[in-house]
């Protein structure tokens, strides 16, 4: 890391020449790990190989930047980190200069502010003056650093006028405005680097230089949205969000995204009762910098098909509208008149489903006399215990940790696709595919992920050929040596026919290789989670027990529960569901009790890794809808077992009895070493669509249009209809 | 903005003589002001055991007790690549359910029930936002900041001799 | 540099320009493709044997992780093949030879002006017409080529096909301007009359002597040598006697 060091920690000049002075020929000083530098009069000490960029950082000294970029490689083509070194007889580019030792750098001195002012007209000499109908108005670099070193009027009056470039589809989700560009190239060496689309670059030269791909494609990534972060100016913005709202008018609120099992840290831009869009925030440990696409644009889908009012299914079959009371009483007379007792009262969990709701309902069935707790894993495997087990968390945990994929020098992906199950996960592992030796390994079905691997077979078969040492190939060999290797289990695994078979072989190859894979520094088995719900689900043991397995159910509680097999619901039975959105689950109901969304309600997610954070509610949910651990309490009163929680704070102290992890937010425990037990193909098939909120999003439906099902429409056009707020 | 006192003390000392001179109205004097109000001298320094709340003398509504603040560091914009302000702390409120916000059906205002849905308090630092926030006799939540990890990167990186099959194709 | 033709805005004094009416300034040439008939990505591309012999010796020549490095000389070869110009096609099979994804070699392709984009007749006649070849009178050239092949425009190709007829810059040819280059060949020390008698010779499929065109054998004086007009000195001569 960075250091500051305090000038009176340094040594004088003094003791710097009495060890020049003791230095001799035949005792070359050693490679220093850090390097010692004055930056604008104070000392900083960085590590070798920095940039200077990052030195003059370090020391406090911002400097102003389009191309640089901390996650990206450097270009240097901009020339806005222009600083003064001394003995240097021209400005420095800052990024491009590595970090000297002794090397005194002024970052603010009228040379820098000249050259800087200089590099600032050329940009703008090319730069079109629509700031008020530019989206990228009011956090736009260059309108930041044009206030500073931008001069109000031009020298540049060429008679030819401004150089003007024709605008590029880039799909749904990014609008270009190509006459803004000014060929930073972030986002060239984004979808090149990080996202692995090489599709985007640079074409033409000087002053016909232009971003795009040459020929007409779109940017087929999941991660394409962060190009529009990472453009200094407004030459690419969101395409849904295009002339919605303009920074200043929106109220932030920092959250935990929930559409994949990663919880990757969002904020939430709102206004009034409206999420505007949804924002990356950076944590290293979870999302660095990125958001996939549908984190960031199915927020559209919060505002269509919502349930507003308790709903009431009535004898023609159709949904009536009700008061909170009549339907809670409606639940009561609902359970009296089925007769169901003990396992016959079954609560289904589905993907959105928050930690309190899921201690809550918990509470409330165990106290109805029943363990009847499924989720709506694929077809019946929701029913049934999990194959992998609950009991330790490190069987359905990702051990290894988000970060700690980097560290890995082997990846064996089994029935995993985690481009579409974890995008951003995806990118850490091209980011150390490119810059480390790492080999990747899949059996499974054969997916296009952003890296290369070795194909080692589709099915179980092919794994316990693997495992048992029968396969030859580069990859069998890197595994074998591998420092430390990685195993990585879909958790589609778990919905499998071989599942069992597959966590079965997995934990004897585990047992088996000793400390190789599962040791003291390093746990490389990992079970990647595709659902926000399940981590809290398994935590909380909201599973059944084996009685309640094989038990008809007559009452069944969904809670937003909507990927749940309508076959396995009896007819006969009555079923209740609790949710935000009006999908499978709420027409399978016979009562339907408005939730909330993720972004309206302050709670609990767990992530893939048994990370516990805290969402933040932004907005109020929509009509007569309530905070979901509440309808929960306030049905257990209607149904005669009051539950001893009034309040948040008494929920999470049942949370915390539970686990005390689960309200230890943004935190990471240990897990424990032991692994008790533990075409393979992800069972995810549209990236875009894999829950109720995405499923509603206008977005998400154009970007499967564009890239799943690769209907050839014009997308001109589209997304850019006002949306109505709770249609 | 900077809102919080840094002393407790001197808090005592301030609001002991205006009780006694500017008589408030009795009922908000609560039993560890009277403690402080009779102490004999203001001059010494009270060691002060039991935080004295601006709750009970600001007149602030009672439902403010009930809801809980987020003390945090507000992460910058992504959109944006200053690094200005990054370093301040953030208090504010989570916002009521129901009722707390509703567009006007005719102009599309956002109007609001709730008057701390806008209220933000800034500070320099942690421990000023939580004495705030302990002042007022508000529950609060402290979020802390995540660390950012850049490794030392350098323009000469991208042409580094790699003697294997290249994975990338390096461009501008 | 300039190929293809550009409209010139219209000169207007700076005082009566308005903010509202200013002229968009556009590319000499695209820098994106769109689908022709001719130049789509359908059309197969791929080296004849000969062609593809010599584009292995070349990879040879790079350490084998950067065959990339081969990518200029094998789209050269591509363009030769390829009637003098670089198609999509041509781009896309030079990107699969190479290992590379296409828009890295799409960068390269718009970035060098002499990979021409766009289809080009038989003859592609280049002029320059850089500060020396103008001041020896490049202008009167380029017009000269441009009447004599039946008044094109820079950067147009003839009816027949068999003509293209560009404006470029520097050649680095300035001790012989003005000069052209047609295909490979520089025709140097040009004058109308030596202009029309090449582009003559060219339409009927000859193929002119190239080099100077005014009788000097290189770059030497024109008006005759003014310096080393002595024999040149033979091996040994002027040595000691032991040394001759």
């Amino acid at each position: 890391m960075l250091r500051i060091v305090a000038s009176a920690s340094r040594p004088s000049s003094v003791s710097l020449l009495s060890v020049a002075h003791r230095r001799n020929l035949s005792s070359t000083s050693a490679r220093q790990a850090d390097i010692t530098l004055t930056v604008d009069g104070k000392e900083v000490t960085v590590p070798q190989g920095s940039a200077l960029i990052q030195a003059c950082e370090a020391a406090g000294s911002p400097i102003p930047r389009f191309c640089y970029h901390d996650r990206l490689a450097i270009a240097g083509n901009c020339r806005m980190c222009l600083v003064e070194v001394a003995r240097s007889p021209k400005p420095v580019a800052s990024c491009a200069a590595p970090a000297m030792p002794g090397a005194v750098v002024f970052t603010n001195t009228p040379l820098v502010h000249e050259a800087r002012e200089g590099v600032m007209e050329f940009l703008l000499s090319n730069h079109p003056l629509d700031c008020p109908i530019c989206d990228q108005g009011g956090e736009c670099d260059l309108q930041d650093q044009s206030i500073r070193y931008g001069s109000d009027r031009t020298r540049f009056h060429e008679i030819a006028g401004k150089r003007a470039v024709s605008n590029k589809d880039l799909g749904p989700i990014v609008k270009t405005s190509m006459n803004r560009c000014i060929q930073c190239t972030r986002c060239v060496r984004f979808a090149n680097e990080v996202a692995g689309v090489e599709d985007l670059g640079t074409t033409g030269r000087g002053n016909d230089l232009q971003i795009g791909m040459y020929v007409e494609k779109m940017m087929d990534s999941e991660l394409s949205g962060n190009v529009i972060d990472l453009c200094p100016v407004g030459a690419l913005t969101s395409k849904p969000y295009a002339m919605q709202a303009r920074p200043w008018e929106l109220k932030t609120t920092e959250s935990v995204d929930v559409l994949d099992a990663l919880g990757s840290n969002i904020r939430v831009d709102s206004r009034g009762v409206q999420v505007m869009r949804v924002q990356p925030r950076t944590n290293d440990n979870v999302n660095e910098e990125w958001i996939s696409d549908k984190t960031r644009y199915a927020y559209d889908g919060l505002r269509f098909q919502r349930l507003t009012t308790p709903l009431i299914k009535g004898p023609d079959n159709r949904f009536v509208t009700a008061s909170w009371p009549d339907a809670l009483a409606a639940i009561a007379a609902g359970l009296n008149q089925t007769g169901a007792k003990g396992n016959e009262i079954k609560a289904i969990a589905g993907h959105l489903a928050d930690t309190e709701t899921l201690v809550v309902l918990k509470d409330l069935i165990n106290r109805l006399g029943s363990d009847n707790l499924a989720s709506d894993l694929e077809g019946k495997y929701g029913n049934a215990p999990p194959v992998h087990g609950i009991d330790v968390r490190s069987n359905y945990s990702f051990n290894s940790t988000i970060a700690g994929v980097e560290s890995a020098d082997a990846i064996l992906l089994v029935g995993t696709n985690p481009r579409h199950e974890a995008a951003v996960l995806n990118s850490r592992i091209r980011k150390s595919w490119l810059h480390t030796d790492l080999v990747v390994g899949m059996v499974g079905t054969r997916a296009d992920t952003t890296y290369g691997f070795e194909h080692l077979g589709e099915d179980a078969k092919a794994l316990e050929k693997f495992l048992s040492g029968k396969v030859k190939g580069e990859f069998a060999e890197r595994w074998a040596q591998a420092k430390r290797p990685l195993i990585m289990v879909g958790s589609s695994m778990a919905e499998h026919a071989d599942g069992e078979a597959v966590f079965g072989m997995l934990a004897r190859y585990v047992a088996a290789t000793g400390e190789r894979i599962v040791r003291e520094d390093w746990n490389g088995f990992n079970v990647l989670q595709r659902v926000a719900s399940r981590p809290a689900l398994y935590e909380t043991g909201f599973v059944p027990s084996r009685a309640a397995t094989s038990t008809t159910p007559k009452f069944i509680f969904l809670l937003n529960a909507d990927e749940v097999d309508p076959a396995s619901i009896p007819a006969d039975a009555f079923v209740v569901y609790q949710g935000h959105h009006g999908d499978r689950g709420a027409a399978l109901a016979d009562v339907c009790l408005p939730g909330c969304a993720y972004t309206e309600k302050s709670s609990t997610w767990v992530n893939t890794e048994g990370r516990s954070q805290l969402g933040r509610a932004a907005v109020p949910p929509p009509g007569a809808a309530r905070e979901d651990w509440k309808i929960v309490r306030a049905l257990s009163e209607v149904l005669g077992v009051d539950l001893p929680y009034e309040d948040l704070v008494g929920v999470r102290d049942r949370m915390w009895a539970i686990s005390p992890s689960l309200v230890r937010w943004d935190g990471l425990e240990g897990t424990s070493l032991e692994v008790a037990k533990a075409g393979l193909g992800s069972l995810m098939s549209n990236f875009y669509q894999t829950d109720v909120v995405s499923r509603a999003s206008v977005t998400m439906a154009q970007c499967t249009r564009a890239f799943v099902t690769r209907e050839k429409t014009s997308l001109e056009g589209l997304g850019k209809e006002p949306l109505q707020a709770h249609a | 903005m900077m809102l919080a006192r840094r002393q407790l003390v001197p808090l005592v000392r301030r609001v002991a003589p205006s009780i006694s001179s500017r008589s408030i109205a009795s009922d908000a004097v609560s039993p560890a002001q009277s403690v402080a109000a009779t102490t004999p001298t203001d001059v010494v320094p009270v060691a002060v055991t039991e935080l004295l709340t601006a709750e009970v003398i600001s007149g602030a509504p009672s439902e403010l007790r009930h809801r809980a603040v987020r003390v945090y560091q507000p992460t910058r914009n992504t959109m944006q690549s200053g690094g200005a302000k990054g370093e301040r702390w953030r208090i504010d409120f989570d916002i009521l359910q129901g009722g707390g916000r509703w567009e006007n059906p005719l102009m599309g205002y956002a109007s609001s029930a709730d008057y701390m849905q806008g209220a933000r308090v800034t500070f320099k630092s942690q421990e000023d936002a939580i004495n705030f926030a302990k002042q007022q006799g508000w529950d609060y939540y402290v979020q802390q900041p995540t660390v950012k990890r850049i490794p030392p990167k350098n323009y000469s990186d991208n042409y580094l001799y790699r003697p294997n099959k290249l994975r990338i194709c390096k461009t501008k | 540099m300039l190929r293809l033709p550009r409209r010139l805005p219209r000169l207007s004094p700076p005082s009566s320009r308005l903010i509202s009416s200013t002229a968009p300034k556009r590319s000499d040439a695209l820098f994106i493709h769109r689908d022709t008939p001719y130049n789509n990505p359908e059309i197969a591309f791929k080296f004849d044997a000969q062609n593809l012999k010599r584009a292995q010796e070349i990879i040879s020549h790079y350490p084998p992780q950067y065959k990339k490095a081969a990518t200029i000389p094998l789209l050269d070869l591509g363009q030769r093949q390829n009637k003098g110009w670089t198609s999509i096609s041509v781009m896309n099979y030079v990107a699969e030879l190479l290992e590379m994804p296409p828009m890295r070699v799409y960068e390269v392709a718009t970035f060098y002006t002499m990979f021409n984009r766009e289809p080009i007749g038989t003859n592609f006649v280049q002029v320059c017409t850089t500060t020396p070849c103008m001041l020896r009178g490049s202008t009167d050239i380029l017009n000269t080529t441009c009447a004599h092949l039946g008044g094109l425009k820079p950067g147009e190709t003839t009816k027949d096909g068999k003509f293209t007829v560009i404006e470029v810059e520097c050649q680095g040819a300035c001790s012989n301007a003005p000069m052209m280059a047609v295909n490979d060949d520089f025709y140097e020390d040009l004058t109308p009359e030596t202009t029309k008698k090449i582009l003559d010779a060219f339409a009927k499929g000859e193929k002119p002597k190239p080099g100077p065109q005014s009788g000097r054998k290189t770059s030497e004086n024109s008006a005759g040598l003014t310096a080393l007009t002595t024999k040149p000195y033979g091996p040994g001569e002027f040595c000691q006697p032991e040394f001759q």
